[in-house]
C-alpha cells in the first residue's frame, strides 16, 4: 500500500500542544556521551511542559532491535545507534512537539500493556514475549502508526551521515551497496547546526 | 540623472532574470528575499536536511499555510499544513526552489497559447487564450537556453515547438542504457522519444562547472552550478555589476501605495523581528504564485481595499497546478544480462526521455482535444524514501523484523523502478484560489496563505489516457509490477496562476506585460501571471516571461 504516508502520523492530531521538549540523563553526564554509552541502568528524562515522562534505554534498545534486528541480512538498530538517533530527534525543540509526545506515549503504552498482560515492564519480559507484544500492537491502529514511526527513525538513522552520530563508518549504506553522493555534509552543514550558520548570514 | 531603484521581492526563477537583467541595464536593485542565502559551498547530498527536515523550506510550526480539499463527503473541509505535513513550500532562501528544481526543460507549445479558440470551451472549466502567443516568447525561451544553459538533443517529432536556433548550446548529458530501451519499445508502438533538455550544464560556461552526475539532483542544491538556478545562473553576475543588493531573511509584508496608483514602500520583517522600510520606483513581486498573491492580498488600504490591485476581485483566483499523475514499472536484474544489469545499475547519469506523442489527443467526433507530455526518469535515489514506502505490504499491513529488511535488501540490489511523471493542464476552475485565512497566523502575527484546491475532471481523463499508453512502453520493456496513479492532488511544487494576464482588467490582474492594471509602477512577474500552464513543467516558461517582463521595463524606464 504506497499511499501510506508520514501523514498517517497525524490522522488523529488535534491541536497544537505548545511547550518545550526538553531531555537529558538521569545520570547526569553528558547527552551526547550518554547516548553512545548506553547501558542498561541509563534513563532518558523527557519533559513537556510540566509533565516529565521517564524511559528506560533498554525499552527503546529491545523495541527497536525486534523492529529492525541485526541478522543474516545486515545490521539491526544498535549497530546502526538507532537509539541515540531518537533521542537526539526528541531532544529537537524544531519538530512538532505532539509528534516527540506520542513517540513517548507509545512506550508507556506499550508498558502498560505489558504490565497488564505479564504482570511485568516490557524490559522485564522474555524476547518470545516481547516479540508477541509488538506483533498484538502492529495489528492494532495506535501500535501499527507508533511502530511506523519508529521505522522512519530508524530509517533515518540508517542512512544519515556518520556526522549526526548514528549510521557509524557508513554501514547502512555499505549494507545496501548504496551510493551516498557527494560531497557529504561536514560537521556545520547536519541539521540543525546549519540554520544558525545560514540564517545569520546576511551579506549583500 | 538619477539610477531608477527597483525592489525585487523573491529571487526565485520569476525574481531572477529581473535582476540580471535590470542589474545589467544600469538599474539599482533590492532584492527582499524571505529565506536565508545558501552558496554553492553550503549544499551536500545531505537527505535529512534537505528532505526530512525544514532547512531550505520554512518550519511548519512558523509559517503553516491552510489547505482547504474535498472530504469524503464532498465537503470543504480546511487544515493547517502543520497539522498534516502537506507542506506547499518550495524553496524558501535565494534563488528560491530552483536550486532544488531537476530541470525538465521543455517549451510550451503554439497551441498552448490558445486552449480556448483551438479546442473550445470546457464547462466548469475558465480557460481563456493568453493575450500573446508562442512567437512573443519564442526569443525568451530562446535566451534563458543560452544564458541559464540548457543541454539536449533535437530530434523531429510531430509537435516540435519551432526554433529561431538550430539546436540547443550544449550538448545533451549522459544517459544510462534504459534511454535506449525506451526509445526501441516506444518506437514499436509508433511513437518518437525525445531526448529531454535539461537546465543543467554538460560543459563548464563562464565560473560555473559542468554536471558531475551526483545521483541527487532533485531536492538538492547543486555543488558545481551545473544546474540553472536562479542564484547561480542570474544572481550571482547580476551582483558582479555592483548594482545589486541582495537582502535574505527579509519577508516583505505589505506593499504601501500613495494613493495616487503607485506602490512606493515596502515593509518587510526581519528574522530577529524588526521591522524595516525600502522605497523604490518600481517594485517587482516574484514570490511564487501563493505567496505573491497573498502579499498583494495583505496590502489593503483606502484605496485598494481589497488588497492590491484588486478591486476586481481577481488576485488569487484561477490558481493551477500541474494536473496528471505518475506510474512505474521495476526492471529486474534477473531478467537481464549481466552486462545489461550492470549498465542499467549504474547511479548517476540521466533517463532523459520524454515523450509528446500525446499533446493532442484525438475524439470520438474527428476532432482533437489537449492532451499532455510525459517524462522517464529513475526513482529519486533517496534511501530514506525508497525504504519508508517498503514498510507496507500489498494488503496494508505493517512489515518489520527481518522480513522488511529482506524487502529492503532486494529492492536496493536486485531491481531498479522506473517512473513515469505525466503532465496535463489543469483547468482552471472557480474551486482552485488563494484567500487569506481569516485564523491562522504565521510567526509575525500576519494571515496565512488559505489554498482551495479543487481540480477538474477534465483533467484526469486525459491523464489516464496517457498513463495507459505509458504502461505499454514499460510493459514491452519487460517491466514488472507497473502501475500508474492519476488523480486530482496538486503538486506542490508545479504552481502557477492567481494573478491572470490578460487585456481586460475585469477578469485579470495583470496587463500584457505583467504589470498590475491597477497599479502603475507593480509587476508580478512569478509564475502568477499563467492563465493556463502548457502541458509541461513551469520553470522555463517563467523564466522566458519574466526575461520578457525585464524587456518591457527597461524599455519604460529607459535610462
Amino acid at each position: 500500500m504506497q499511499n501510506k504516508t508520514e501523514s498517517d502520523w497525524h490522522f488523529s492530531r488535534r491541536k497544537f500542544i505548545k511547550g518545550a521538549l526538553t531531555i537529558g540523563l538521569m545520570s547526569q553526564i553528558p547527552f551526547a556521551v550518554s547516548c553512545v554509552q548506553t547501558t542498561e541502568l541509563d534513563e532518558v528524562l523527557i519533559k513537556i511542559g510540566d509533565k516529565t515522562y521517564t524511559i528506560e534505554l533498554k525499552f527503546i534498545q529491545d523495541v527497536q532491535n525486534i523492529i529492525f534486528p541485526e541478522d543474516e541480512f545486515g545490521p539491526g538498530a544498535s549497530q546502526l545507534k538507532s537509539d541515540s538517533y531518537l533521542i537526539w530527534v526528541l531532544k529537537d525543540d524544531r519538530i512538532d512537539p505532539w509528534d516527540g509526545t506520542q513517540i513517548i506515549k507509545g512506550f508507556s503504552r506499550l508498558n502498560n500493556r505489558c504490565k497488564k498482560q505479564y504482570k511485568k515492564k516490557f524490559i522485564d519480559i522474555t524476547k518470545a514475549q516481547q516479540e508477541e507484544l509488538i506483533a498484538q500492537i502492529s495489528l492494532m491502529d495506535w501500535g501499527q502508526s507508533w511502530l511506523s514511526k519508529l521505522l522512519t527513525l530508524i530509517f533515518e538513522s540508517m542512512f544519515a551521515n556518520p556526522n549526526y552520530g548514528s549510521n557509524p563508518d557508513g554501514i547502512g549504506w555499505k549494507w545496501l551497496n548504496h551510493n551516498a553522493g557527494f560531497p557529504q555534509p561536514t560537521e556545520q552543514q547536519i541539521y540543525p547546526t546549519i540554520l544558525n550558520t545560514i540564517q545569520h548570514n546576511k551579506k549583500s | 540623472m538619477a539610477k531608477k531603484i527597483a525592489c525585487v521581492i523573491g529571487s526565485g526563477a520569476g525574481a531572477g532574470p529581473i535582476i540580471y537583467e535590470l542589474s545589467k541595464a544600469g538599474f539599482q536593485v533590492i532584492v527582499l528575499e524571505k529565506g536565508p542565502w545558501f552558496e554553492t559551498k553550503d549544499f551536500s547530498k545531505d537527505e535529512i536536511a534537505l528532505t526530512r527536515r525544514s532547512v531550505v523550506t520554512p518550519n511548519l510550526m512558523d509559517e503553516p499555510q491552510v489547505l482547504e480539499k474535498k472530504d469524503h463527503k464532498n465537503q470543504w473541509v480546511a487544515k493547517s499544513n502543520f497539522d498534516t505535513g502537506n507542506d506547499f513550500w518550495n524553496g524558501s532562501c535565494v534563488g528560491g526552489s530552483s536550486n532544488f528544481m531537476s530541470g525538465y526543460f521543455h517549451r510550451m507549445k503554439e497551441m498552448d497559447f490558445k486552449l480556448l479558440s483551438k479546442y473550445g470551451p470546457i464547462e466548469g472549466s475558465n480557460v481563456v487564450d493568453w493575450p500573446i502567443d508562442y512567437n512573443d516568447m519564442e526569443p525568451y525561451f530562446d535566451k534563458v537556453e543560452k544564458i541559464v544553459g540548457v543541454s539536449g538533443r533535437l530530434v523531429n517529432h510531430k509537435y516540435q515547438e519551432p526554433r529561431s536556433q538550430p539546436k540547443f548550446p550544449f550538448p545533451p548529458l549522459a544517459e544510462n542504457i534504459v534511454s535506449e530501451w525506451i526509445d526501441k519499445a516506444a518506437g514499436e508502438l509508433g511513437y518518437t522519444m525525445i531526448p529531454v533538455p535539461r537546465a543543467i550544464l554538460s560543459q563548464a560556461s563562464e565560473k560555473r562547472m559542468p554536471c558531475y552526475y551526483s545521483n541527487y539532483c532533485g531536492s538538492y542544491g547543486c555543488s558545481s552550478d551545473a544546474k540553472g538556478s536562479s542564484r547561480a545562473a542570474l544572481i550571482n553576475i547580476a551582483l558582479e555589476t555592483g548594482n545589486c543588493k541582495v537582502t535574505p531573511n527579509a519577508k516583505v509584508f505589505h506593499l504601501k501605495t500613495n494613493g495616487k496608483g503607485k506602490v512606493v514602500e515596502a515593509h518587510y520583517h526581519d528574522i530577529d523581528g524588526g521591522n524595516h522600510v525600502i522605497k523604490a520606483d518600481i517594485f517587482v513581486v516574484a514570490a511564487q504564485a501563493i505567496e505573491s498573491s497573498r502579499l498583494l492580498l495583505m496590502s489593503k488600504n483606502e484605496d485598494f481595499p481589497n488588497g492590491l490591485a484588486n478591486n476586481n476581485g481577481q488576485v488569487g483566483k484561477n490558481l493551477i497546478f500541474s494536473a496528471g499523475g505518475i506510474g512505474s514499472g521495476y526492471l529486474h536484474y534477473k531478467d537481464l544480462t549481466d552486462n545489461d544489469a550492470k549498465k542499467l545499475s549504474i547511479p548517476g547519469v540521466f533517463v532523459n526521455r520524454g515523450l509528446h506523442h500525446f499533446y493532442e489527443i484525438p475524439q470520438e467526433d474527428g476532432t482533437m482535444t489537449k492532451g499532455g507530455s510525459v517524462d522517464f526518469l529513475f526513482e529519486h535515489a533517496n534511501p530514506i524514501g525508497r525504504s519508508i514506502r517498503r514498510k507496507w505490504n500489498a494488503d496494508g499491513d505493517l512489515v518489520y523484523g527481518s522480513a522488511l529488511k529482506k524487502k529492503i535488501y532486494h529492492y536496493f540490489n536486485d531491481l531498479r523502478r522506473l517512473k513515469f511523471e505525466i503532465f496535463v493542464d489543469w483547468q482552471p476552475n472557480d474551486d482552485c484560489f488563494v484567500s487569506l485565512d481569516p485564523e491562522v497566523k504565521d510567526k509575525w502575527g500576519d494571515p496565512v496563505a488559505r489554498i482551495r484546491l479543487g481540480h477538474h475532471k477534465h483533467d484526469l481523463k486525459v491523464g489516464e489516457y496517457i498513463a495507459e499508453k505509458c504502461e505499454e512502453i514499460l510493459e514491452i520493456m519487460g517491466a514488472k509490477n507497473i502501475s500508474s496513479n492519476i488523480n486530482g492532488s496538486a503538486p506542490s511544487n508545479l504552481q502557477a496562476g492567481g494573478c491572470r494576464f490578460g487585456k481586460d482588467p475585469k477578469n485579470s490582474v495583470l496587463d500584457i506585460n505583467c504589470k498590475a492594471h491597477e497599479v502603475d509602477n507593480l509587476y508580478v512577474s512569478d509564475g502568477s501571471f499563467m492563465p493556463t500552464g502548457g502541458s509541461v513543467t513551469y520553470t522555463w516558461t517563467i523564466y522566458a516571461n519574466a526575461f520578457r517582463v525585464a524587456d518591457a521595463i527597461i524599455k519604460r524606464f529607459n535610462i
